[in-house]
């Protein structure tokens, strides 16, 4: 049934309705399958990844992912060719792909924990992180410091080195000194620093986020750019998506701010200008 | 990871770069990788960041038990027979992926230098270098270092130094730290920073 209806949704295509029918077509095949999400935004130039085994299940496909897609009505005045088409069609390696994997966990309230390289090895180790950060309190009846948390972490996934953890977090929080960040990753590297971005979009973050940074931006600067550049991340990585959260660590411990899906973002970014037709 | 010291009249000097890579990344430009074991110990290194860290603050904090345990500090050639021996140890079954150059002033005998390499090799030297650098510093050393320098003169041969991985190396690192030991102890020289990190 459904796959008759997208069929249907395909032969009366219009600018702005392959935009609704990409969603659709995501969403159908997303319920087929839930192996693979299928991204159709208006951009020039953009990758594009075909997995060829879908090509004789779904052959209609072909068109779309050729990136040429014309308007049936306008056929008979000679045709014209639209701009093409981003396609991606991305597969998620994991059994279950989610949209809406939540990336930043909460250590304790003044303290988070973000998510890259494996989900379960960053799920388990923050929550591992967690019980003995709240150990620490109950022995020396004062909180850990952000320091001597990711030295805790740091030490666990050195003495795991080379055995196949595949971890890149950031651990951030507020303590006695101020705030604190530190990136940690699966080698047992430990680095305190001002700004990091991890995973495998982060050459991409970096760019937009050192552009744009300053010591003394405010809280909404801030927040703005973080999420700029998770969407320009997201926007070129192909292993990079969903939902883009950005939380406050202060000095009464963290705040969830916003939590605004990629794709959202994109239109609010760059939204869609109708032009004249030649 | 570029490193390279030298020993001169009463003090030595350490001279490391700052940059925090993996693989194309550079996380940081301003981290300090030459740790002081104690009062009168350098000790710079360079390798595989987890081990880097790791090995040389179980060095610093065997180097205070001695100390603590003791009452008198250890040497320098003492602590670099020490370091090398851990190095020796972990060599056939988990290796450490780390160079090193400790450097130290001991009463009596004055500054000293130790090259120590990630196969636990050691030696005594006048003037080293590690990584893709060494290859234009050691001979820049050999050619302009003699014994009895004076600190300005040192300092001018590792800017010389700097200079040169600058210009010859193909990805150089932009920022370099100098520090130095003598008879006043081990402490920050100067940074030669070509990147403000913000």
């Amino acid at each position: 049934m459904e796959l008759d209806m997208v069929e249907e949704g395909l032969r009366n295509l219009e600018v702005l309705k392959v935009v609704r029918v990409g969603s659709w077509i995501y969403n159908c095949l997303g319920s087929l399958t839930g192996l693979c999400e299928l991204q159709i935004t208006g951009i020039k130039g953009c990758h594009h990844a075909v997995l060829s085994s879908w090509l004789p299940k779904f052959p209609w496909l072909k068109k779309l992912l050729d990136g040429e897609v014309t308007r049936p009505q306008r056929q008979s005045s000679g045709g014209h060719q639209w701009a093409p088409y981003l396609v991606k069609l991305v597969l998620h390696n994991t059994r279950l792909a989610s949209q809406s994997v939540k990336k930043i966990i909460e250590i304790n309230p003044y303290m988070l924990g973000t998510m890259a390289g494996g989900a379960a090895d960053c799920q388990f180790w923050h929550r591992n992180l967690g019980i003995k950060c709240r150990l620490h309190e109950l022995a020396n009846k004062r909180r850990i410091s952000v320091t001597g948390a990711s030295k805790l972490l740091a030490n666990i996934l050195y003495s795991y080195r080379g055995m196949g953890l595949s971890i890149g977090t950031m651990i951030a929080g507020w303590d006695e000194t101020g705030p604190g960040l530190y990136y940690a990753d699966a080698e047992g590297g430990r680095l305190k620093g001002k700004r990091f971005s991890v995973g495998s979009g982060s050459p991409y973050a970096y760019g937009v986020l050192d552009s744009g940074y300053r010591y003394d931006m405010t809280i909404e600067e801030a927040a703005e750019l973080a999420r700029r550049a998770i969407y320009h991340a997201t926007f070129r990585d192909g292993a990079s998506g969903g939902v883009a959260s950005v939380y406050y660590v202060g000095p009464d411990g963290w705040k969830k701010l916003s939590g605004d899906d990629v794709g959202e973002l994109h239109y609010k970014y760059y939204p869609v200008v109708p032009s004249p037709v030649e | 990871m570029e490193r390279c010291s030298a020993g001169g009249d009463g003090f030595a000097v350490v001279a490391a770069d700052t940059s925090a890579t993996s693989s194309i990344l550079v996380h940081k430009t301003n981290e300090d990788k030459i740790m002081k074991l104690d009062s009168h110990k350098l000790l710079g290194a360079s390798g595989e960041p987890g081990d880097r860290v790791q090995f040389t603050e179980y060095i610093q904090k065997n180097v205070h038990l001695y100390q603590f345990r003791n009452g008198i500090p250890l040497t320098t050639a003492a602590a670099a027979n020490f370091t090398r021996g851990e190095l020796a140890t972990a060599l056939r079954k988990n290796p450490y992926n780390v160079n090193l150059l400790m450097a130290g002033y001991d009463k009596g005998i004055g500054p000293s230098l130790y090259f120590i390499d990630y196969l636990a090799t050691l030696h005594k030297v006048e003037k080293g270098a590690f990584g893709y650098g060494s290859f234009f510093c050691l001979s820049l050393m050999d050619r302009y270092y003699h014994s009895g320098m004076s600190l300005p003169e040192a300092i001018k041969l590792v800017d010389e130094c700097i200079m040169e991985i600058r210009s010859r190396l193909i990805v150089a690192p932009p920022n370099f730290l100098i520090k130095i030991v003598d008879k006043d102890g081990a402490r920050e020289y100067a940074w030669r920073e070509s990147i403000k990190e913000a």
